[in-house]
């Protein structure tokens, strides 16, 4: 069964909506632009794209040998094992992605994602380029002991991916309720990508915002909290390279800082922002400090 | 993107949208205008802090503000682009400071996506903030590269 690849197929779509917005942007000052954060941006998305010419193939073989030896099911590529197969991926990636922020393993490699302070268009294509070291396929094996042909998750997994595109824009307010109810959308993906405190660590969702519902990870967008975009902690660079491998480097710093197995186990696996004294904050400290001192300006 | 035509395409797309968006405009490269400024977006980023004193670099593109509290503290205010990027500098994070011309002073941190950060002051105010920020440098390392 060959699938075709819905990313290259889509790449002319994109670079036509990121034009439009761009133009609509200038018109109305609904979308911002700044060359040198959208150049980043796409080159990011460019590199991501030359990096997975290698992981896709790695993860494929590994996704076939475990599919070939130790599935349960013989799953097919019928209609239903399409849409079975798309919900099944789409929660994986709810998965992934819930553990791309609250790992720093995975976050150094999902960080990339969040590290513009813009939100348009451009910032979708601004992807990892080390997705297969830091291993994120780990999260699709189930869906491969099950029975779903790797090549069937690969082209869901893209289709998922092209559906999140055009969320990344403020140009889009809210969509009919039904819609927001069900679809991951520009209003609840915003939130994602906000850093202010109340928004930290929510709607982790690929296509479907059902999964935040349902793990209690959904936190809507408040129009009077406009939202803050990038990381906690803002990069100070547009060079691609330090934008890549940044976190990367911030965990090699630390573990051989590590005086012990504890603080090397927490520096790669505690979330973003754990330190062995509490010097830095993880995302969870901000949210209780914020809570904290929303309370106590309510009770004055 | 093994195809090479779709990969020279995606090359050329890229050039073509960054130049587009130079070519329309629209942003205009941040700039801190007045000690407000730098307080507003400081805080937005620590809003747990308190702020005394506020130094502006004379061309707009840093501050840095003085932080209340137990522990020495220096803020920093430094425009990135359009936005800002803000840091709340405690002990270790600075590895050195210099004074170049009387007023040009210089901050090396320790972090790879920040690593420099330039500010003009008044002599005398780029003296005294240099003082502040020395007591931030990372002196556990020096100690370890003494003995």
């Amino acid at each position: 069964m060959d699938l075709p690849n819905p990313i290259l197929y889509a790449i002319p779509a994109f670079v036509l909506l990121i034009l439009a917005e761009m133009i609509y942007g200038r018109l109305t000052g609904r979308a911002r632009f700044e060359p040198k954060d959208t150049a980043t941006s796409l080159v990011m998305g460019l590199g991501s794209q030359f990096a997975g010419l290698l992981s896709r193939g790695v993860v494929l073989a590994i996704g076939l040998w475990v599919w070939e030896h130790f599935r349960i099911f013989d799953i097919g590529f019928s209609l239903w094992a399409i849409i079975l197969a798309f919900l099944g991926e789409d929660l994986a990636y709810y998965v992934g992605h819930r553990a791309g922020h609250r790992i720093r393993w995975f976050w150094a490699a999902h960080v990339i994602h969040h590290s513009s302070q813009h939100y348009n268009l451009s910032t979708a294509l601004r992807q990892t380029w080390t997705n297969l070291l830091a291993l994120n396929f780990i999260f699709r094996l189930p869906l491969f002991l099950i029975g779903f042909h790797p090549l069937l998750i690969a082209f869901v997994a893209a289709l998922n991916l092209v559906y999140q595109f055009w969320i990344h824009t403020e140009a889009i307010r809210r969509l009919p309720r039904w819609f927001e109810a069900v679809f991951n959308t520009p209003s609840h993906h915003r939130v994602h990508h906000a850093t202010n405190p109340r928004y930290l660590d929510s709607n982790y969702a690929g296509t479907l915002i059902i999964w935040d519902k349902l793990f209690g990870t959904f936190v809507p967008e408040d129009d009077a909290e406009p939202c803050r975009y990038g990381i906690v902690r803002q990069l100070g660079t547009f060079n691609p390279l330090k934008v890549a491998f940044h976190e990367w480097f911030g965990i090699v710093r630390d573990i051989v800082r590590a005086r012990s197995l504890r603080e090397l186990f927490g520096y790669l696996f505690g979330p973003p922002g754990w330190s062995p004294d509490g010097s830095r904050l993880t995302s969870d400290d901000l949210k209780a400090r914020w809570a904290a001192r929303s309370e106590a300006e309510a009770a004055e | 993107m093994d195809n090479p035509w779709i990969a020279l395409g995606a090359v050329l797309a890229v050039a073509f949208l960054v130049a587009l968006n130079w070519w329309l405009g629209g942003w205009r490269r941040a700039r801190i205008e007045e000690a407000e400024t730098a307080r507003t977006r400081y805080l937005a980023d620590f809003w747990n802090d308190t702020v005394r004193e506020i130094a502006v670099d004379r061309a707009g593109h840093a501050a840095l503000l003085d932080i209340v509290g137990a522990m020495p503290a220096v803020g920093l205010v430094v425009a990135h682009g359009d936005a800002f990027v803000t840091r709340r500098l405690t002990p270790g994070n600075v590895k050195s400071t210099s004074l170049t011309d009387g007023d040009r002073l210089v901050l090396l941190l320790d972090e790879l996506v920040l690593p420099r950060v330039e500010i003009r002051l008044e002599p005398a105010l780029a003296a005294e903030w240099r003082r502040r920020l020395d007591a931030l440098v990372s002196r556990p390392r020096e100690l370890v590269q003494r003995v």
